[in-house]
């Protein structure tokens, strides 16, 4: 009697028993999904890590050890010269009024003064972000340079400064004005020097007023009612605020000095020495270069900036990291 | 009925008061409208030039300043065939390349330039964020490196190696040289929209049975669709426009930019004869222009307010 109790029980559990919810998989599956995980992980990450390694690691060494050869056009081979690059370099840096030196003085001005223009930025992306009067408008407009091409821009604004502002001064001043934009000489550096400063500030607009945008309102709103101008809240709250984007384009800005060929190349094919930059000097280097004949000394050139770049954007990082307010929202 | 009256014998205006011109906004809207004033200026002169005649320069005196006896659009439809550039093929022939071929390599350079790097930051931000591997440390480190130990002058080394490994002058030279996440703060913006994006998407795809590539291309990257559409524009637009990077690697495939900046350093010789081609010159300036601005004029909304609202991410 019991037994057929119990074998009843048994049979109705079987009927009733629910499938089990989870199915414990065979040993390794775990193993298994981890490997197919990393098969794809390494799929996706080798080739830019090979490229990386070749573009990136195997070029810089290479450049490295170019700097310290020389390259002979009949053999075709490169043969190693000690620091003599590196001597010529620096002879053509102390070389008052030399294409290295020139180039060398400019890129500094440039970029001390490209900072001093850096207000300007973040000022007019303020203006956007306080939806002053127009400020939709302008802010397409400020955005356009980026969009139309700059060598157009450039050779338009040598054709204004050669041609049309001379013809202009005559014919409705009578006063004779040189082409402002012809190689020889610091007219031509200061004219793009100005015009740059001041007409090309709209670089920033769209990385500055999307950071902006994030403040919350009830800062402003509190400024507001406490009575602050809109200076004074841009100095007192938004700036703070957007101090880290400012400072990785400080920091990021710095290795610029070195590398940016500016609008020389554009203006002047490879014809200028002054006005010049020392990104156009190693450009036009090795834009000239009769197979490799140039490259080590253009290496050289870059291994000796770089020997100053690189301390000038730490330092520069150390800088901003002490002055940043480090304020939250 | 008190209040009523108080609030009757303010006078009308004064909570409607008009807002006082602050000095930052007189001085904003004033640099500003002088600024659009400048390159509108800039632009209508350079589009007046070219649609001088071209004998305007040389028969009838015209000058910087003059007007156009006559409209003439002759210049844009000349541009197809004065503007050309002859380059020595790969069995070093020379051949001549006109602007619709020119054009062709333009959006081919643009094309595969903006493809390949997009896909590679994309996709290395997409595993360094999702993915929970040791190497992901040294990813980020690498490119923290780059951006703070700026190292100058290796185009020449560069240059070498494309050579040594037969990617010179090549398309697919082009490509490799993309083929990397470095560049600006693209990578650090999608690791970062990728990191604030929720893993229960990909948890729910893979419970459904999709596999990674899946979960990446069907799931993953349409979440950040904004960015990277922003990020297509923006790149297609840059790639359009530069002409420094296919004339040292590019040199037997001209873009349009390219061509035309070939076209304007060999025509200036003299003032008669720099002015004569000046409407070719300016007509494939304008050329070159017009599909930027027609881009930016159409999608001028997606590429200003993409990022204004914080990237567009759907969570």
């Amino acid at each position: 009697m019991k037994n057929q109790q119990a074998s009843k029980v048994e049979s109705a559990v079987e009927t009733t028993a629910q499938p089990p919810l989870y199915v414990r998989k065979k040993d390794g599956s775990v193993k298994k999904a981890r490997m197919v995980e990393t098969l794809f992980y390494i799929s996706i990450v080798i080739l830019p890590m090979l490229q990386l390694s070749l573009y990136y690691v195997y070029v810089n060494f290479d450049a490295f050890f170019m700097s310290f050869q020389q390259w002979d056009a009949i053999t075709g081979e490169f043969s190693w010269v000690g620091f003599d690059n590196f001597r010529k370099v620096l002879f053509e840096v102390k070389q008052d009024g030399g294409w290295l030196n020139v180039s060398l003085v400019q890129s500094c001005v440039t970029w001390i003064a490209s900072k001093i223009f850096m207000p300007l930025d973040i000022l007019f992306a303020y203006y956007c972000y306080k939806k002053m009067p127009g400020w939709n408008f302008f802010k397409g407009m400020l955005y356009l340079p980026q969009v139309l091409s700059a060598m157009v821009i450039s050779l338009l604004v040598q054709y204004m400064f050669n041609n049309l502002i001379p013809e202009i001064a005559m014919t409705y001043f009578g006063k004779r004005v040189n082409p402002m934009l012809n190689v020889g000489g610091w007219d031509a550096y200061w004219t793009d020097f100005w015009w740059t400063g001041l007409f090309s500030c709209g670089g920033g607009i769209l990385l500055y007023t999307t950071i902006m945008s994030r403040i919350p309102e009830s800062l402003t709103e509190y400024a507001y009612l406490e009575g602050c101008g809109p200076m004074r809240e841009f100095l007192t709250i938004t700036f703070p605020l957007i101090f880290g984007t400012f400072a990785v384009n400080l920091v990021g800005g710095v290795a610029t000095i070195f590398s940016s060929n500016g609008s020389w190349f554009t203006y002047f094919g490879t014809g200028s020495t002054n006005p010049s930059s020392v990104g156009y000097f190693i450009y036009c280097l090795t834009l000239d270069s009769k197979g490799y004949s140039n490259y080590p000394y253009a290496s050289a050139c870059g291994m000796f900036f770089t020997l100053f770049a690189v301390p000038l954007t730490l330092g520069m990082r150390w800088l901003t990291d002490k002055i940043d307010p480090k304020v939250q929202y | 009925m008190e209040e009523v009256k108080k609030v009757k014998r303010v006078k009308k205006g004064k909570l409607n008061a008009k807002r006082k011109w602050h000095w930052f906004g007189i001085f904003g809207f004033s640099y500003l409208t002088v600024y659009v004033i400048v390159l509108f200026t800039l632009l209508g002169w350079a589009f007046i030039k070219s649609i001088h005649q071209f004998d305007d320069f040389i028969l009838s005196g015209a000058s910087a300043t003059s007007w156009p006896n006559e409209f003439s659009f002759e210049s844009y439809k000349q541009v197809l065939t004065v503007i050309k550039y002859k380059v020595r093929d790969t069995s070093g022939q020379l051949h001549t390349v006109y602007m619709f071929e020119m054009v062709m390599n333009s959006l081919l350079y643009a094309s595969i330039t903006t493809i390949v790097h997009l896909v590679t930051v994309i996709s290395m931000a997409y595993v360094t964020a999702k993915y929970n591997f040791k190497f992901n440390k040294v990813i980020i480190g690498l490119f923290y490196f780059q951006m703070l130990v700026p190292i100058v002058g290796t185009m020449s080394a560069g240059l070498k190696l494309q050579m040594e490994l037969g990617l010179f002058d090549t398309w697919l030279g082009v490509g490799v040289q993309h083929l990397h996440y470095f560049g600006g703060v693209t990578f650090l913006i999608y690791y970062d929209a990728f990191k604030k994006l929720s893993d229960g998407y990909s948890e729910a795809a893979k419970i459904d049975g999709a596999g990674h590539y899946r979960i990446m291309f069907s799931i993953c990257f349409p979440l950040v669709k904004a960015l990277w559409m922003m990020g297509i524009m923006t790149d297609v637009i840059a790639a359009w426009n530069n002409y420094s990077t296919p004339l040292v690697y590019l040199p037997s495939y001209p873009t349009v930019a390219y061509g035309l900046y070939i076209f304007n350093q060999a025509k200036s010789g003299g003032e008669m004869s720099k002015f004569a081609y000046i409407p070719y010159k300016l007509a494939g300036f304008m050329l070159l222009l017009l599909p930027t601005t027609l881009f930016f004029l159409i999608f001028k909304e997606k590429m200003l307010g993409a990022t204004t609202t914080g990237g567009g991410l759907k969570e």
